[in-house]
């Protein structure tokens, strides 16, 4: 426990025992969530504390906060669990929290301030999930195979009686699925409206790697979008997703021609 | 058809200064969208070089004050004088009758001549005795403030804060333009480009403006914006009013027609709006005890709310 000088105010006078920072893992899982406990113990019978600062962290998003006090004839124990969610693998770490208070010990304004921690955000679920998943497609094969190769090898020792010969098919013709974006640009091709536009826009996005709720420049700086000809459509169709309804259908054109007439696939 | 003269002011600014492509940008967008502008950063950085320029390139009259302890409100606005030849009193209007004026050094000259400065900004107008006398148009206030330097002076209170339609903070040169600047500056007296446009064109550019295009995409994306300031975050104790708003889609529009667009982008928005709500939001003592960044978490801040 640290504890550093806090400037002189309305605080209260205590007798800190302990202050503590913890998790409940070490490597909190991607998009599961977890806890941060706060706790405090304190030598004093104390109502409500107060001047209590939760720790500082980058990242994660919080879930929720849940604050407990247990009172004693001279002790307190105040318990506060941070509930966690992280959404970004690597190392993760959360900050000390701190109380100011007036240590009755020697009667001088100080902040005491907890451990911090150090987390890794690592695996996610559904990875591992689709890993296992992977592994037990993996096992089935190999033992439908192994069984295939023991019905063969039993097949080979009984007398050949008739061959039957099964005549030439003639090959499928190949059908090729219209992809969504052009899906996207046949729809606005009939449909010359704001929502088109917008639909359009958001597989455009798609191609290039960028996330809803990105801006163009953002978007633009994507290595996906590098291509030249992708930058424009991006910029057309950006343009079209904002002007005024009244200029709407010029910028359709635009779109449009950044695209031709004969289908350009992306 | 959009003008593109707002451009070539910018263009006529960059020729004289060196870098600090958003100071230049940020006083053309202040220009256009009518308001103020509040320069933060150390002595050295070009402030009063780029405010001087602005004034250059309008061909407007250009005026400063250096703000001091034993400033008065009279030296700022003007004041009446008894002209003993008449035998009557006679006005004399104060620096701040001029097209750019610079308040240089705002912190140091105390909160009722501030004030004057302020009441001016807003009411674009200034009374003396029984007269009022409208402020010329256009009429831009470039305020500087020293970060460094905080002993003896008086700062600003929120409420004046919100006065400025932008803050905009100077940071140091990278090396290639310390370099150019030597190159520019030590051999020859740079002197600023006078004519890049007219107090006529700038008239004309904030009636373009006003005509400028917001998508209602784009205005929800304003509005989640500013109500993000205000739901509970640690380091915010106020978030910032209807005012930034306003500021936020007057400065898209400004942007948008200085890119040479009648319509806003939400990439305007996220530009703008670190410059526009930086010194609209009252920070808790914790971001200063924590020695977080005001400039990062307002970025953060903006950065966090999805873009239409």
């Amino acid at each position: 426990m640290a504890a550093l000088c806090a400037q002189a105010q309305q605080l209260q006078r205590l007798h800190v025992k302990s202050f503590t920072l913890t998790s409940d893992t070490v490597r909190p899982k991607l998009e599961v969530p977890f806890n941060v406990t706060l706790t405090i113990r304190l030598a004093d019978n104390v109502a409500q504390l107060q001047n209590v600062y939760l720790p500082t962290f980058i990242g994660p998003e919080e879930l929720g906060d849940v604050r407990e006090q247990s009172t004693g004839k001279s002790r307190t124990i105040y318990r506060e669990t941070l509930r966690l969610v992280a959404h970004a693998r690597g190392p993760l770490t959360i900050g000390s929290a701190y109380l100011e208070a007036i240590d009755a010990r020697d009667g001088k304004p100080k902040r005491f301030l907890s451990n911090d921690l150090q987390l890794y955000v690592d695996g996610d679920p559904a990875a591992s999930v689709a890993a296992l998943r992977a592994a037990l497609w993996a096992a089935v094969i190999t033992l439908l195979a192994l069984v295939a190769i023991l019905a063969f090898v039993r097949l080979r020792k009984r007398p050949v009686t008739s061959i039957e010969v099964v005549p030439e098919q003639p090959p499928e013709p190949i059908v090729h699925a219209p992809s969504e974006f052009e899906t996207a640009l046949a729809q606005l091709r009939a449909r010359r409206d704001r929502e088109t536009v917008l639909r359009l826009r958001r597989v455009l996005w798609h191609i290039a790697g960028a996330e809803p709720g990105e801006t163009l420049a953002a978007v633009l700086r994507r290595p996906q979008a590098m291509d030249a000809q992708l930058r424009q459509r991006l910029i057309a169709v950006e343009r079209a997703a904002f002007v005024e309804e009244r200029r709407l259908n010029g910028a359709i054109d635009e779109v449009l021609a950044q695209h031709g007439e004969s289908g350009i696939t992306v | 058809m959009i003008a593109t003269q707002p451009r070539a002011l910018t263009d006529a600014l960059t020729r004289t200064i060196v870098g600090q492509a958003h100071v230049v940008e940020s006083l053309v967008l202040a220009l256009i969208a009518d308001g103020h502008v509040l320069l933060e950063g150390p002595p050295g950085l070009a402030k009063t070089l780029a405010c001087r320029c602005l004034a250059a390139a309008l061909d407007g009259e250009f005026k400063r004050v250096q703000f001091t302890p034993d400033l008065l409100p009279a030296d700022i606005v003007g004041t009446r004088i008894f002209d003993q030849r008449e035998a009557a009193f006679a006005t004399v209007l104060g620096p701040i009758f001029a097209n750019v004026v610079l308040a240089d050094e705002i912190n140091r000259a105390p909160a009722k001549v501030q004030s004057a400065l302020l009441e001016a900004m807003q009411e674009r107008q200034v009374t003396i005795g029984p007269q009022t006398h409208p402020l010329p148009d256009p009429f831009i206030v470039l305020a500087t403030m020293n970060p460094l330097d905080s002993d003896g002076t008086y700062p600003l209170p929120f409420a004046q804060l919100d006065r400025f339609l932008l803050k905009v903070r100077l940071n140091f040169p990278s090396t290639e333009e310390e370099l150019a600047i030597l190159e520019r500056f030590a051999v020859e007296d740079t002197q600023p480009v006078h004519g890049a446009a007219t107090l006529r064109d700038v008239l004309a550019w904030r009636a373009q403006a006003r005509e400028i295009h917001i998508d209602p995409k784009i205005k929800q994306y304003i509005v989640d914006i500013v109500a993000l300031s205000r739901t509970g975050h640690p380091y915010i104790e106020f978030g910032a009013s209807p005012r930034a708003t306003l500021a936020l889609a007057f400065v898209a529009r400004a942007k948008a027609l200085l890119d040479g667009r009648d319509f806003v982008l939400p990439d305007d928005v996220r530009t703008i709006a670190p410059m526009v709500l930086r010194h609209r939001i009252a920070f808790t003592h914790r971001l200063h005890v924590d020695r977080a960044d005001a400039e990062s978490v307002v970025a953060d801040l903006v950065d966090s709310v999805r873009a239409p």
